[in-house]
């Protein structure tokens, strides 16, 4: 395959495509959570903006768009301007790995493709992906930190510390609840994980507690409630984005919101089985791609709504709750379990289980 | 099944403009936020610098084909180590525009003068050592030509070296960084007499006030 | 592509840090120094990596990150300690031990 026009066509193609359907889910997504919010609560929610409510979103993008965006005097300009670019980038950075469907061949012939042009439904196939979505994540701790410290503002500041202090720790707990995906799959691909699913081998089942545990530790990468403490409106205002306003707070608001979709994604593609689901899937039908893309935004849907569903439940938990929960009951439990894990794939590999455990 | 994986970023960097013109817009980057970092009066400002000589060396990694090599180096060094050195600024205070974080004029001379020796001996070596060497990086998918020394390198073949043929050091590092967390958490714990000191309750808004110094303003 | 560049540009800011630690009073100032050299020479460390032909520069270069991991660590406990005792960070009073 060579690096013609074509290529560049695709490349583009999908880096368009995955924008729009991910600004379209989390325009959604935005309105949704009122939304349910408002069901569970017995409320009503938006429903002035079109049928439902549904450019509730749209029309308070306006609005953030049209407002003023103050910059206090006290603030440090350099690092006040970068946090919200920072929070942005990463959170749509972090998409590039996720696979949307299987990959489909244009033009070409046979498995290899000769001739023609091979469409990843993803848009950068790396062979290192999850430690791209893991580098991504950690760089977005910088949103809150350069925010809190920029602002030049008590409340902030204390925001700031709080959202890096947790966002770092609950780091650890993600990678870590991540390294037994890469174990059992035996690849650090993205879609190469997706494959080692397939044929219904989710590895929600196997790998259920790391699963569990990379739910909860998403929900923390997020600032998601329970986890929200980075903006517990009763004790800091808004947290570290308390002095923006206008269009950076609408960035922060969109990080927000593409950092949880990212994140439900990729929990479908390590846990879940990716795009593999019941309906023709894998060249037996022309439209396998699309049945794929379909399954997986399903999948994605579901895992965005207990976002929400956990939102409405249950209170926030205290900062040493929070921490006691991550050093003490995540990474250690996490650990032993991939010790298990790594033993059980080399006892596979290797059919000497007496030795491994040191034995013999 | 799906295309070979995995050449996605050294394409993007090598094809678009050239792997050499790349280095060189990379080495410019790295050298301006170098130099910010050790003539900035700002801590804050030096970490975010840092940052880009960091992403820097990452994306030089990727360019000489260590891409899981130029992963790691952001999610530990931007993602972890930076952080942590922000934390540092934050707790110790390290006010604006500090006048004291430089030595005395003579000693920054003799520093600089220092630098600049080293790094003409550097160069010097080098040149005359190194200067026909030629390297090839291997972007794209083209396949592996014998005199092509690079192509991106897999996590499979880094484990297996690291994993073959260095196990002893791997070890010997684990331990350094159990001993390193050991360390800092003895060095950062606070004394336990402070703990039975009786301490005066105080609401963290007034001590962050007093740590950002601006109470009086706001 | 000849390797100079990289190794010309390892050792400016490998440099870059020397002045850097020697001209800086400030601990953490020292401390980011400090990763700039470590940085050089892990560029150091892949580009004759390459030159050989094999993985061993890239292996090292990895150790470098985790010992570079763990030396931060350390080294801001000793900040913190240092600023806890005596309200400053500045590496120049830090002479208790001088005689």
């Amino acid at each position: 395959m060579e690096f013609d026009g074509w290529t560049a066509l695709i490349g583009t193609g999908t880096v368009v495509a995955v924008f729009v359907v991910v600004m379209l889910m989390v325009i959604l997504a935005v309105w949704a959570e009122r939304r349910v919010a408002a069901v569970m609560q017995t409320r009503i929610g938006p429903n002035r903006a079109g049928p439902f409510g549904l450019l509730q979103t749209i029309a308070d993008g306006i609005k953030l768009l049209m407002k003023e965006s103050i910059t206090p005097r006290q603030v440090d300009r350099l690092v006040y301007e970068l946090a919200p670019l920072l929070a942005v980038l990463p959170a749509f950075l972090a998409l590039a790995i996720v696979p949307f469907g299987p990959g489909f061949c244009i033009g070409g012939q046979g498995t290899d493709c000769s001739g023609g042009y091979f469409v990843d439904m993803q848009i950068a196939n790396l062979n290192v992906g999850v430690l791209w979505f893991l580098s991504m994540s950690a760089i977005g701790v910088y949103a809150a930190l350069l925010a809190g410290w920029g602002s030049g503002s008590k409340y902030p500041l204390l925001g700031g510390v709080r959202a890096s202090a947790q966002v770092i720790s609950y780091e650890a707990a993600l990678s870590l609840s991540v390294v037994p995906v890469v174990v059992a799959a035996g690849t650090l691909d993205t879609q190469g994980i997706v494959l080692a699913q397939s044929q219904y081998r989710w590895f929600l089942l196997p790998l259920f507690i790391p699963a569990l545990f990379f739910f909860v530790a998403a929900l923390a990468e997020t600032n998601r409630p329970p986890f929200d403490l980075v903006e517990a409106e009763s004790e800091l205002v808004g947290g570290f984005h308390t002095e923006y306003s206008g269009v950076r707070f609408m960035l922060f608001f969109l990080a927000e919101y593409v950092n949880v979709v990212t994140i439900s994604a990729l929990f479908v593609t390590f846990f879940l089985g990716g795009w593999t689901g019941p309906y023709p899937v894998a060249g037996s039908v022309n439209w396998a791609p699309l049945f794929g893309a379909i399954w997986f935004l399903a999948k994605t849907v579901c895992i965005i709504g207990i976002f929400f569903w956990l939102r409405v439940t249950l209170p926030r938990l205290r900062y040493d709750q929070l921490m006691a929960l991550c050093w003490k009951r995540l990474i250690p439990i996490n650990l032993v379990y991939l010790m298990a894990v790594a033993v059980w794939v080399a006892y596979q590999a290797t059919g000497d289980l007496p030795r491994l455990v040191g034995g013999g | 099944m799906s295309a070979p994986a995995g050449q996605a970023v050294p394409l993007l960097l090598g094809l678009a403009i050239g792997p050499t013109i790349a280095a060189v817009v990379i080495g410019i980057v790295m050298v301006v936020a170098g130099i910010r970092l050790v003539t900035t009066d700002n801590v804050v400002h030096a970490a975010i610098s840092l940052m880009g000589v960091l992403a820097g060396v990452a994306a030089t990694f990727m360019l000489l084909g260590a891409e899981f090599l130029g992963w790691t180096q952001v999610l530990v060094y931007i993602g972890a180590i930076v952080v942590l050195f922000l934390f540092g600024v934050m707790l110790t205070r390290a006010r604006l525009g500090e006048a004291d974080l430089d030595a005395p004029v003579a000693q920054r001379w003799a520093a600089a003068g220092t630098a600049v020796l080293v790094f003409g001996l550097l160069t010097t070596v080098f040149v005359k050592v190194f200067g026909s060497a030629e390297i090839t990086v291997v972007t794209g998918q083209a396949p592996r030509e014998p005199g092509a020394l690079t192509s991106p390198t897999t996590a499979a073949d880094l484990a297996h070296d690291l994993f073959r043929d260095w196990v002893l050091p791997f070890e010997a590092v684990s331990l350094v960084l159990l001993a390193a967390l050991i360390g800092a958490i003895v060095l950062a714990r606070r004394d336990d007499r402070e703990h039975t000191r009786p301490r005066v309750a105080r609401p963290e808004i007034e001590v962050i006030d007093e740590e950002i110094g601006r109470g009086g303003e706001t | 592509m000849t390797v100079n560049i990289f190794l010309i540009l390892a050792a400016f800011l490998f440099s870059l840090g020397v002045y850097g630690v020697l001209a800086r009073r400030n601990a953490v100032m020292l401390l980011l120094s400090v990763e700039l050299m470590l940085n050089g020479v892990n560029i150091m460390l892949v580009v004759f990596g390459v030159m050989v032909g094999n993985l061993t520069g890239q292996v090292f270069a990895l150790f470098v990150i985790a010992v570079a991991a763990a030396e931060v660590g350390v080294g801001l406990g000793l900040v913190l300690l240092m600023y806890r005792n005596k309200q400053h960070v500045n590496v120049d009073d830090a002479d208790l031990m001088k005689g």
